[in-house]
């Protein structure tokens, strides 16, 4: 077996778990000791589980609990055949569901895709390809071969598929007008925003049965990653005959042609997905037959952190996402070997936003502003010292993000209140204005405000709080740019395309949050998203990070989380270090009798 | 009484159209509670949003939505949930058995244990006995009920790793002893809570009716103290009792939106919670006029169990 770190529980849970794609918080409100309740997040956080944890048998030595502050956690990449050859087959996981989803239509209602749209794309839809995060490399998922002949065209071809048995569709043969129709659906939805659909892709055609012509606006060398045309959302590949005038349908059933065929739910709440047995079963790329080896998932709602913890600890659970660092720690001193434990570094990132609006107009203001911040500090307040400092990139985009070594990120991360107040008064910053911030009632922004009052009030900067309910917080406040100032955590992106994309002006994409609009920046940033060899464009994302720092652009990072999560030592065969790669995880068995 | 009791229903549609009117009212001119920015999400535009509300009926005047409204209702349509577009109806008909649940053995108890340990401190009053209901019911009505509810999740889960059933509503007909296990926790704890006003009523009101004359004859004719407590004593204590059940009902029925929400029940209680948060105004509107009946109903049912515990009461 090879050696594990504590790194390696999370891994593929930090991307989607309640902590990482977020999506928790975009929707819900509940209370939780750490975080909103229910709060928005991912319904991906349901899937997150299944992904789970993804390392092999824990060492007795340090699993989890071994990150220092701002120290950066070891990820183990586990492919899902670190376990060998399953000796068991079969048998049903069973994973936490939260937040509830009001019902299965990946559509929404707004942002209720969200959570609807991740759950069922890494469970009951297929998708063309996808991109891991550790290698970049596009991987094929129903296509059997992709080309790129030209910067604005993409061509698939797709490999024998059929739907799941459900009528109308009955396990009828995928087609290639499905995925294109399937696109053209999701782009008819401004719910939350798929900017690639909108603002890069030109069209969608399918020339035949098996092949799909995809074509550009403009060159966009992330077409393929998760935050585009790899979207664990809206590459979704349904049946175009349910795609318009069937509501109904879709709110009580999803039929895809993934993994997973939905078999029930309660509205929404306890999703049970069984094994596909007609699952992907054509030749000529990497065998999958017998997968997934599991023969389904059960979700089951518990929406409270204390809760879950006690049905994991009970083995009600077989994996769960901690809350804190302290549960890990705990729960791995009360169970023993019985668990696997880790932790991974999240993609998700806290920030403060700053309206391009005076006196925020003023770069040394700005800067001024992110030498108030103490991200050790916060670190350490927030989340125990489980954290790491992010620059214009979170610090999981491993391939992208500058080294510590630069200047300019180690520039970004200096903290010193005195030279603050030099570039304040330098820029005859008014002392005695009080700032307003705004930010949601999720408790990881509520507290990430009260840390930042805090610091900044060292600095002689009086900031007035303002907090609002979630909802309106992102449909109206961040939405509609009405803030002067405002602070929240990000959602876990998966390539530097989105978060870059935060600080680029109205290139295509329509204007950012802040209102800001820097020629230099965004020359960078487009420079980067329009380079396609691979090299050049690494040095490119670090350009664009360096302009941005050079600037001092108004949205300020703060800090990733570090996450944990732990499973039975069953559980064998799961994908971890991958990003939310993990959650297509077929390979996942259970090491005991059915 | 059935003069009286149709007489007080006579007022209920009343009632329940003013609180209607209400919260339909609230629910649309309080600033940021427009349902329509949720359901177009964040990149929809000033027209989209404006089709929302014209698909919703909310480009209507009010008075216009309101109407619409009751004549649905008063036809049992009481639409669909802007979220899943369920019917409203099917939807509560779907989670009231877990709210029901929750709420009955709550207010059982409730009803128990007040009812018995505030007798028992009257009877042995000022011993350790006593002491002890007392202090127990300080603590019950100061303790929040999700601490408790929370304290009730981790310390056995602490100490023998154990959990409460996951997974949703589960019938007592189907599965009588996971229904138990997982309604009993939240049943203690509003019950408890729910208790400790009730307990420190019975008890005073007993002390007071044991210091009465015809208490002191019944013990003097030789009857069992058993007979003097349950016959007389409690008889004439039940009225202040009645009404405190009936006060325990509403913040047991209140107290149950918690319970859901911590013990993953979808239930009614979560339901109105999650609606709220997302705007679904339909089923805010609905269950807050749903909630409106239940209590005056409740409030009824008190009013007129008086003339049953007290042959005294009557209603003309």
């Amino acid at each position: 077996m090879k050696p594990v770190t504590a790194a390696d529980v999370h891994a593929s849970e930090v991307d989607v778990t309640e902590r990482d794609l977020g999506l928790r918080y975009w929707t819900q409100g509940r209370i939780s000791r750490r975080r909103l309740l229910g709060g928005v997040a991912v319904g991906g956080a349901a899937v997150a589980a299944i992904g789970l944890v993804g390392c092999t048998k824990q060492s007795t030595s340090a699993p989890v609990g071994t990150s220092s502050p701002g120290a950066r956690p070891t990820t183990t990449v586990n492919d899902g055949t670190q376990d060998g050859p399953p000796t068991h087959l079969g048998g049903i996981l069973r994973v936490r569901q939260d937040p509830v989803m009001p019902n299965v239509d990946p559509f929404g209602p707004g942002i209720l895709a969200l959570i609807q749209g991740l759950f069922l794309g890494f469970t009951v839809f297929d998708h063309m390809w996808y991109v891991p995060t550790d290698t970049g490399t596009t991987e094929l998922f129903l296509a059997t071969k992709v080309e790129q002949p030209d910067p604005l065209t993409v061509i698939a071809t797709l490999g024998d598929a059929t739907f799941h048995d459900k009528p109308p569709v009955n396990g009828r043969k995928v087609l290639a007008s499905d995925v294109a129709a399937s696109f053209k659906r999701f782009r008819e939805e401004t719910g939350i925003g798929f900017d690639w659909l909108h603002g890069v892709m030109a069209d969608i055609v399918a020339p035949d049965e098996r092949t799909v012509k995809i074509t550009q606006k403009r060159p966009w060398a992330w077409v393929f990653t998760s935050s585009n045309a790899g979207s664990p959302i809206t590459s979704s590949i349904m049946p175009a005959e349910i795609l318009h005038g069937h509501d109904d349908l879709l709110h009580q059933t999803a039929i895809g042609s993934g993994q997973w065929v939905l078999q029930s739910h309660d509205n929404g709440a306890n999703p049970k997905l069984r094994k596909f047995q007609n699952f992907r079963q054509f030749a000529g790329t990497k065998s999958i037959k017998g997968q997934p080896y599991l023969d389904g998932i059960d979700f089951k709602v518990v929406t409270d952190d204390n809760a879950a913890l006690a049905a994991f600890k009970a083995g009600d659970l077989d994996a769960i996402g901690f809350a804190s660092k302290d549960d890990a720690v705990q729960t791995q001193q009360q169970l023993g070997d019985k668990i696997v434990t880790g932790s991974d570094l999240g993609r998700d990132y806290d920030c403060l936003m700053l309206k391009y609006e005076p006196p925020f107009t003023d770069p040394r203001v700005r800067h001024a502003f992110n030498l108030l911040i103490n991200r050790g500090e916060a670190i350490d307040l927030l989340e125990q010292g489980s954290g790491q400092r992010c620059g214009p990139l979170p610090p999981a985009n491993k391939r992208y993000v500058l080294p510590d070594s630069d200047p300019a990120l180690q520039e970004y991360f200096k903290h010193d209140v005195a030279e603050a107040k030099k570039l304040l008064d330098a820029a005859a910053f008014d002392y005695n204005q009080t700032h307003e911030m705004k930010f949601s009632n999720r408790p990881e922004d509520a507290n990430l405000a009260e840390v930042l009052k805090g610091q900044f009030a060292k600095g002689g900067v009086k900031l007035k709080l303002t907090q609002q309910d979630l909802v309106r917080w992102l449909t109206t406040t961040l939405s509609q740019s009405q803030f002067h100032m405002t602070c929240f955590r990000q959602l876990p992106y998966e390539d530097p395309d989105l978060p870059l994309r935060f600080f680029l002006g109205a290139q295509g994409f329509g204007s950012n949050f802040m209102g800001y609009d820097d020629p230099k920046v965004d020359a960078a940033i487009l420079a980067a998203a329009q380079e396609l060899d691979e090299t050049a464009r690494i040095q490119k994302v670090m350009d664009a990070q360096r302009a941005i720092i050079n600037a001092w652009a108004p949205m300020l990072n703060i800090y990733s989380p570090i996450g944990y999560g732990g499973r039975y030592a069953y559980v064998k065969g799961t994908i971890s270090g991958r990003g939310s790669y993990g959650l297509f995880n077929r390979t996942t068995w259970l090491d005991k009798p059915a | 009484m059935w003069r009286y009791a149709l007489r007080r229903l006579s007022f209920l549609p009343i009632i329940v159209f003013a609180v209607s009117l209400l919260t339909f009212v609230i629910l649309r001119v309080l600033p940021g509670q427009d349902p329509a920015l949720v359901i177009a999400g964040q990149g929809a535009t000033k027209a989209q949003i404006s089709q929302i509300h014209a698909q919703l009926g909310l480009d209507h005047p009010i008075w216009r939505q309101y109407v619409n409204w009751v004549g649905d209702a008063l036809r049992g349509d009481f639409g669909t949930t802007y979220q899943s577009q369920a019917s409203i109806r099917s939807e509560f008909v779907r989670r009231f058995p877990a709210s029901f649940e929750i709420v009955f053995l709550s207010l059982v108890v409730s009803a128990i244990t007040g009812i018995t340990f505030g007798i028992l401190s009257a009877m042995y009053r000022n011993s350790v006995l006593d002491y002890a209901v007392r202090v127990f019911a300080v603590f019950g009505a100061s303790i929040p009920e999700f601490f408790l509810l929370t304290l009730l999740i981790i310390i056995p889960s602490y100490l023998f790793n154990y959990s409460a059933p996951i997974g949703g509503y589960v019938s007592p007909l189907h599965h009588p002893w996971t229904n138990l296990r997982l309604f009993v926790p939240p049943a203690l704890v509003l019950g408890i809570g729910g208790s400790a006003a009730l307990m420190r009523l019975v008890r005073t009101t007993m002390l007071e009716v044991l210091r009465s004359d015809y208490i002191r004859t019944a013990h003097a004719k030789g009857l069992s103290q058993r007979a003097v407590i349950i016959g007389h004593a409690l008889r004439n204590a039940a009225t202040p009792i009645v009404t405190a059940l009936g006060m325990a009902f509403v913040a047991i029925f209140g107290g149950s939106i918690i319970a859901e929400q911590i013990m993953s029940l979808q239930g009614v209680g979560q339901w109105f919670f999650a609606s709220t948060v997302l705007r679904d105004l339909p089923v805010v509107q609905f269950l807050a006029v749903y909630t409106a009946t239940v209590v005056i109903i409740v409030n009824l049912i008190v009013d007129l169990s008086y003339a049953v515990v007290d042959r005294r009461v009557r209603y003309n």
